[in-house]
């Protein structure tokens, strides 16, 4: 039973299972004519994508997730998530992927990754991580996500063969000018049982390992994504569970894991930075310091 | 008479809620070392299964008092929550719905607030936000000086392969898609 408990506790967080889940369903009609290219690559041959594919089908992915849930109105927030989130995703082996990250106004406990490379955390995540190496390793985990393509894999894998044809058929529909928001509603149904599936169980835990070494990379304590978990067990606990979004795979396996791979392994990198002075700044509604104040202006027109 | 127990009756959940909150168990015998390094005195030996409540976390350490003994243990021998309880059940009682969905009868927790996978669906896509999204990004080079400052230092460090994962495929929570394809081939 406790088991399922921490399960659950890991559902709603660091395992951060929404993202291809989320993919699926968010897919929405713009770029459509790439989602078909995507469709006939991933059911055909398995292909890659072009990486202008990719953040195609990611933009319209986190387009639609911001539509359920803006962005915070806080551009402190905004932007210093971009800066940790960008320095890790320079040590992750694609610098160059076009990254964006955001937090939205959404209580729950919860972060999602779109291919391409739009990470989002949610305010309840971002309330409950306590230093900048906590939120450095929920972001380490997503990028990694995106990184090794795992929504992508997902995608074929979960053999939504019927999904992908759904996909086909929409962007068929939308060549020929039919109305967006029916487009969209088929789709959801479409989608759907793609939608309702986390990712791979694997995956999950290939990108608790890949954080930590993306942490000692980026000169973090890599044990911060230890922490995370244990943060979200203790908060699920607490909450009763209430907050939990989505399937997930065993968690005390995930930290089995993680010791199994990591060990003490990066140990030697356990003294790295835990804390900063602008995370503590951020947290307290002040600039991270430092930073030029442009876009100080561009207030959201919430 | 009746009000004050019930009320009597919660405080005591929640402080049943906070001790739990801040407490775990030891996985496997471990030794409770005085200070957080690997060649640090041994206070005592803790079996498995062994209380400890959680004082603070340094580096890979977790700093911890266990029968009145204050000392330090690896993070990861420590997992939160009483370990064997029946906790779970009463979670997924309180606060979960667990709903078998589609054909796969995978067993999917759905959150009962909070973005909720129906408002994924019903949500129109925003693209204002989208570029709101784009507009607060990051260059590397400001990435880099800023994690400079936070006095952040990038190293080389290899790839770590994945291990120990295969043992608790088995478990009837587990989401893998490679397991469930894996069983249909």
């Amino acid at each position: 039973m406790t088991k399922t408990l921490i399960a659950l506790a890991l559902a709603s967080v660091c395992a951060l299972p929404a993202h291809a889940i989320d993919f699926g369903k968010l897919l929405s009609t713009e770029n459509i004519n790439k989602a078909v290219e995507l469709a006939k690559n991933t059911a055909d041959a398995n292909k890659e994508l072009t990486p202008e594919q990719e953040a195609a089908i990611g933009d319209e992915a986190a387009a639609k997730l911001l539509g359920a849930k803006p962005l915070v109105n806080n551009s402190n927030l905004q932007r210093y998530v971009n800066q940790v989130g960008m320095w890790l995703a320079l040590q992750s082996g694609k610098p160059a992927l076009p990254w964006h990250f955001g937090v939205i106004e959404d209580p729950t406990v919860n972060s999602f990754a779109t291919p391409g490379g739009n990470i989002v955390i949610t305010r309840g995540l971002w309330d409950r991580i306590s230093n900048e190496a906590e939120l450095a390793a929920v972001l380490s985990h997503e990028i990694t996500h995106v990184v090794k393509q795992h929504h992508l894999r997902a995608m074929k894998g979960e053999a939504s063969r019927k999904a992908l044809a759904n996909l086909a058929d929409l962007a068929v529909s939308a060549k020929g000018g039919g109305d967006k928001q029916k487009l969209i509603g088929n789709l959801g149904k479409g989608a759907s049982e793609i939608a309702v599936r986390g990712l791979d169980k694997g995956d999950e835990y290939e990108a608790d390992v890949f954080a930590m070494v993306l942490l000692a990379r980026a000169g973090y304590n890599p044990y911060a994504m230890v922490s995370v978990l244990q943060m979200l067990e203790r908060f699920n606990a607490n909450s009763g569970g209430l907050e939990v979004f989505n399937t997930h795979s065993d968690p005390g396996a995930r930290q089995d894991v993680i010791e199994a791979s990591v060990g003490e392994q990066l140990e030697p990198y356990a003294g790295g930075v835990q804390q900063t002075q602008r995370f503590i700044a951020v947290k307290q509604g002040k600039s991270p310091g430092g930073t030029p104040s442009k876009g100080q202006g561009k207030k959201s027109g919430k | 008479m009746k009000h004050y127990l019930a009320a009597s009756l919660v405080l005591a959940g929640l402080w049943a809620t906070q001790a739990r909150a801040e407490s775990g168990s030891v996985i496997r015998d471990a030794d409770l070392r005085q200070k957080p390094f690997a060649d640090a005195a041994v206070l005592s030996k803790l079996a498995v299964g062994a209380q400890v409540e959680i004082l603070a976390r340094e580096g890979a350490w977790m700093n911890v008092r266990s029968n009145g003994q204050e000392g330090w243990l690896k993070m990861l021998q420590v997992r939160l929550g009483s370990g064997g309880g029946t906790n779970a059940g009463a979670a997924v009682g309180q606060g979960l719905k667990v709903v078998t969905t589609g054909s796969s009868g995978k067993t999917v927790s759905t959150g009962v607030k909070g973005l909720s996978e129906e408002e994924l669906a019903h949500a129109q896509p925003n693209y204002g936000e989208l570029d709101k999204l784009k507009a607060f990004g990051s260059s590397g080079t400001e990435a880099s000086r800023l994690a400079g400052q936070a006095r952040l230092a990038a190293a080389q460090v290899p790839e770590i392969a994945v291990k120990g994962a295969a043992a608790s495929s088995s478990d009837g929570n587990g989401n893998s898609q490679n397991d469930l394809m894996n069983r249909r081939r």
